[in-house]
């Protein structure tokens, strides 16, 4: 049995008052978790505990004052989870952060994640005739803009390229209104755009919340969207709200180091966009050659829906406002 | 050094010249070693001592600085760690607070901080000393800051041959020395004993002996003792002059050994009085000689006033000839 | 953007390692004071891993580093033992300053690691003295200068930096902006803002670094390499950052918002550079469990070593004031 005692947060702390027990007897407890709130002369401190089991016993309640060194609370340990080298990659992140890794969810959620995309795929591919478009983009204009706009800016404004991707493919849509749209037993145009950003889950699978009209939103509240909800989608922590009503679904596999990513759509929508990793490549530029950053920005549309024209024309828009960053 | 007449005769030579004769021999003895502060270049250095070493030795071993005391001092400072020969030149003392925390936080912490691994042989120089009409803010005796030090070597500029012969002796040293050079004595002139090559830094040094009665002084309280001296041995007191010389650390045995001999002991400094070098010269006497003495120890030193700037008060505020005569009787009756 | 993916295997594997020996290192510290086996005053480093990792990989074994009393991270990345460090916080005698410097002032002449100092800003100069050394010697190493927003308030900063490019000295300054003086934000503790400005003005190349991410922190030494190792000028990076623990361990963190704390740590650089490398098949899960084992090893190995040190025996007190002590 571990004692949980009063911390000595500094030479000059003799004592505390236990504010508030953050963790109550029979709840397990990991090193690095917030265990309880302490006053001190100082103010209120969040104290950690620096074990990992199970807490048996609370030997001082909320509102005593009580030394430094003082037992706490009583914890029954694990066995010793950093010998058996078994730690997740979770478990890099910040201690009181919460953590993302399964372990922490029922099993049951990362199995019923990966069954249903599982499900997912297989029914578009059985149902949904896929065709394929793709066309590769200089991106010059875009990070050039990207760069000026993020040197400008407090780091946490600073923006990723994907945002951009985002906007011009809501824009995009918005010119080509059929393929914003559902198909069940024919096409049903649909009010807003919402693009679906797909999360990659490692072992667990995939997740796909939705930034909310992005065809009216600014680079900046994209960004923010993104900021809010990629990683409660990595922590499993997304709201019912997060996800779903996508009109379109965004996959990319960032600097994953694919150039080309071709997306299975997600019924019952029409088309999904693949966006590869930017790379350096010869682009004829003013009639010569020059070394240009470059995207691959894929299609994959239903044919029932739309046919090769519509997707050429959306992306040959995604294209142009791509280049003309400004514009979006 | 022949004269333009062409006699041969012992050269006089100033405590000004007999610093800029140091600097000379050090610059010349050491690759490492460089001077560096402000106007101490083209300008020729604000008291002139460095006048002239531009030219002889080039910009990199002669270098202005800024008016940066913490920036250029730390700089030193680094230099040092890194292997150099610094002699940093703080204009005047008075400027050294803007230095104070690269002086005392880095130059004397390091050795012991990083367990004896790093050390910081770096001289600093600086002007002091009161009685040109500056008024407070530069009419400073900080020795005693500087003495308080752990870590620190602290010397006193008093004579000629200390202004010849100290600064060589620190640029030996593996530690920071800080030297302590008084504006008041740059143009006294004297003949330098051509047989004295060195001086060490460890010692204090008896200017005149004596048998009566032992005067215990550093820096510009030096002159000041030996008139004293001069004046009491019309009346057949025959005292003696301690020049402490080194303020850190302090030569105890040489102050004990006069005082054991003359069994009267008077302390002299242009320094405040209170808590001062005096006060724990004073203290060390009564500690270690307590009953050898025929009365009790007494000091003369700087009035506590911000230093004021008309002539008749500033005389007033720091030691004077008489102060020290009456001061001897007192002791002597 | 393409340059990033001539990392290799290797080279992803031993950044993060630096890193996370450094968070796990921080963690153990917090405990160790927590218990009291170490006291005085402990900062700690989580959340600006990526800079130390980042800065580090690119300097030189003769390159020379100071730094501030947050130091842990770069002296853990600059190759000082974890339980070399731990012992001297625990003040004892196989510390790297046999136990007389602690948390604040760890210093290791063989690895070129100058502190440790506890003065804000105090070691600019210091760093500015030490690059001159190399100038006048024509040595091509260089000094690197870590410090905190907080000092770039400090006047000494400014007199370090004209000096620095007033002689033309090879010296990196790296500002690790956290945002927070102690407890006073950026903006209550500038005029201006932005760090980057202040180092223009005095004539240097000042560029900003997302602090977050090592892959930028790598980026901007490429550049900095240029500019001090090759060109022999000053230059100033400021690294935007966040510390995710409190300023010292005796901190109530009045100032700053639980939100905040939350939404930086969602950058946290960690999983920011692991989430890439295994994206792009650098790392794999295997890899990086066998790091965090590694590491916790390394960790539960160095507080077992510091707690079994011996302490320095106090007939030693007056050693090592003077050199011929």
């Amino acid at each position: 049995m571990i004692e949980f005692t009063m911390p000595s947060l500094g030479a000059d702390m003799e004592d505390a008052v236990l504010v508030e027990w953050k963790k109550h007897v029979g709840e397990h407890v990991q090193r690095g978790d917030i265990i309880a709130e302490v006053e001190t002369q100082k103010g209120d401190i969040e104290i950690e505990v620096f074990d990992t089991g199970t807490i048996t016993d609370i030997r001082v309640d909320p509102g005593q004052r009580v030394p430094v060194g003082t037992v706490l609370a009583l914890i029954d340990p694990d066995i010793d989870v950093s010998a058996n080298g078994k730690l997740s990659v979770a478990k890099s992140s910040a201690d009181a952060r919460p953590k993302p890794s399964a372990e922490k969810f029922p099993a049951a959620t990362a199995d019923s994640i990966r069954a249903a995309v599982a499900a997912a795929v297989t029914t578009s591919n059985r149902e949904i005739p896929h065709y394929y478009l793709s066309t590769t983009i200089d991106m010059q204009p875009a990070m050039a803009w990207l760069h000026a706009h993020n040197s400008a800016v407090p780091i946490e404004l600073r923006l990723l390229p994907t945002v951009l991707y985002i906007k011009a493919i809501a824009k995009a849509l918005r010119d080509v209104p059929d393929l914003n749209a559902t198909w069940d037993k024919g096409l049903h145009h649909l009010e807003h755009v919402h693009v679906g950003v797909v999360v990659s889950l490692r072992q667990v699978g995939i997740i796909v919340p939705t930034i909310k009209d992005a065809d009216t939103k600014s680079l900046d509240s994209i960004m923010a969207d993104l900021n809010d909800i990629i990683p409660r989608a990595r922590e499993l922590r997304l709201r019912s709200s997060d996800v779903g009503n996508a009109t379109i679904t965004l996959t990319s596999l960032g600097e994953g180091g694919v150039d080309h990513v071709y997306g299975v759509i997600y019924p019952p929508q029409v088309a999904v966009i693949g966006v590869g990793g930017v790379r350096r490549q010869p682009l004829a530029v003013n009639g010569s050659v020059e070394v240009r950053p470059v995207v691959t920005i894929t299609m994959a549309g239903d044919h029932r829906a739309t046919d090769g024209l519509t997707g050429s024309t959306f992306l040959s828009n995604v294209a142009t406002y791509l280049q003309h960053p400004e514009t979006l | 050094m022949q004269q333009s007449n062409g006699m041969q005769q012992e050269p006089t030579i100033s405590y000004r010249k007999a610093l800029r004769q140091a600097l000379r021999e050090v610059l010349y003895a050491d690759d490492r070693a460089f001077l560096m502060g402000e106007d101490v270049g083209r300008y020729g250095g604000a008291f002139a001592v460095s006048k002239g070493l531009l030219d002889e030795f080039g910009p990199e071993r002669i270098m202005d600085t800024p008016l940066s005391e913490s920036g250029f001092v730390g700089a030193g400072i680094g230099a040092a760690m890194a292997g150099m020969r610094p002699i940093v030149e703080i204009m005047t003392i008075n400027f050294s607070l803007l230095a104070m925390d690269q002086i005392v936080n880095n130059a004397a912490t390091l050795r012991h901080m990083s367990g004896g691994q790093v050390g910081v042989p770096i001289v600093i120089r600086m002007g002091c000393g009161i009685g040109r009409q500056l008024a407070a803010q530069h009419s400073h005796s900080w020795e005693p800051l500087f003495a308080h030090i752990a870590g620190l070597t602290v010397l006193s500029v008093g004579t000629l041959e200390d202004a010849r012969w100290m600064l060589p002796a620190a640029m030996r040293s593996d530690d920071p020395v800080v030297i302590l050079e008084y504006t008041s004595l740059l143009n006294s002139e004297g003949i330098l004993d051509g047989n004295v090559g060195s001086v060490d830094i460890r010692t204090a040094c008896v200017r005149r002996h004596g048998s009566d009665v032992t005067l215990i002084t550093y820096g510009t309280g030096v002159p000041k003792c030996l008139a004293a001296a001069e004046r009491l041995a019309e009346s057949g007191i025959d005292a003696e002059v301690l020049d402490l010389r080194v303020l850190r650390p302090l030569d105890e045995q040489s102050i004990l050994a006069s005082v054991l001999r003359t069994h009267r002991a008077v302390v002299v400094e242009d320094a405040w009085r209170t808590l001062g070098v005096g006060a724990e010269v004073s203290a060390r006497i009564m500690e270690h000689a307590f009953r050898d003495l025929a009365s009790p120890v007494l000091r003369v030193a700087g009035v506590e006033v911000p230093i004021p700037y008309p002539k008749h008060l500033e005389d007033a505020a720091v030691p004077q000839v008489e102060g020290i005569i009456e001061a001897v009787r007192k002791v002597m009756s | 953007m393409v340059d990033r993916f001539i990392m290799d295997a290797a080279t992803a594997k031993g950044l993060l390692h630096q890193m996370l020996r450094i968070r796990r290192f921080e963690d153990a510290s917090a405990e160790q004071y927590s218990r009291g086996n170490i006291r005085g005053f402990l900062h700690l480093y989580s959340g600006e891993e990526a800079i130390a990792a980042g800065v580090m990989q690119a300097l030189r074994h003769d390159d020379i580093i100071l730094s501030s009393y947050r130091e842990h991270g770069h002296a853990l990345a600059r190759g000082i033992a974890p339980s070399v460090i731990m012992a001297e916080m625990f003040g004892m005698a196989d510390g790297c300053c046999r136990g007389r410097g602690g948390s604040m002032h760890l210093f290791d002449v063989a690895t070129n690691f100058y502190g440790g100092t506890a003065i804000v800003a105090s070691h600019l100069p210091m760093a500015v003295g030490m690059a001159l050394a190399i100038r006048k010697r024509d040595e091509h190493r260089i000094v690197c200068c870590f410090f905190g927003d907080g000092a770039a308030a400090e006047g000494t900063f400014a007199e370090s930096l004209n000096l620095a490019a007033l002689w033309s000295v090879p010296v990196l300054f790296v500002c690790e902006n956290n945002q927070y003086a102690m407890g006073t934000a950026l903006q209550y503790s500038h005029a201006e803002k932005d760090i980057a400005q202040k180092g223009r003005a005095y004539g240097i190349e000042s560029v900003h670094v997302d602090g977050m991410d090592l892959l930028a922190v790598i980026d901007a030494m490429r550049h900095a390499e240029a500019v001090v190792r090759t060109a022999r000028k000053p230059m100033l990076l400021v690294c935007n950052t966040y510390r995710f623990r409190a300023h010292s361990m005796f901190d109530a963190e009045l100032y700053r918002s639980k939100d905040e704390v939350v939404q930086w740590k969602r950058r946290d650089p960690i999983d920011v550079f692991t989430t890439w490398a295994t994206g792009c098949g650098l790392l794999t899960e295997d890899a990086v469990a066998q790091i965090e084992t590694t590491v916790a090893n390394e960790i539960t190995e160095a507080v077992t070593m510091a707690s079994q040190g011996d302490l320095e025996p106090v007939e030693d007190l007056e050693r090592h004031i003077y050199a011929t002590e």
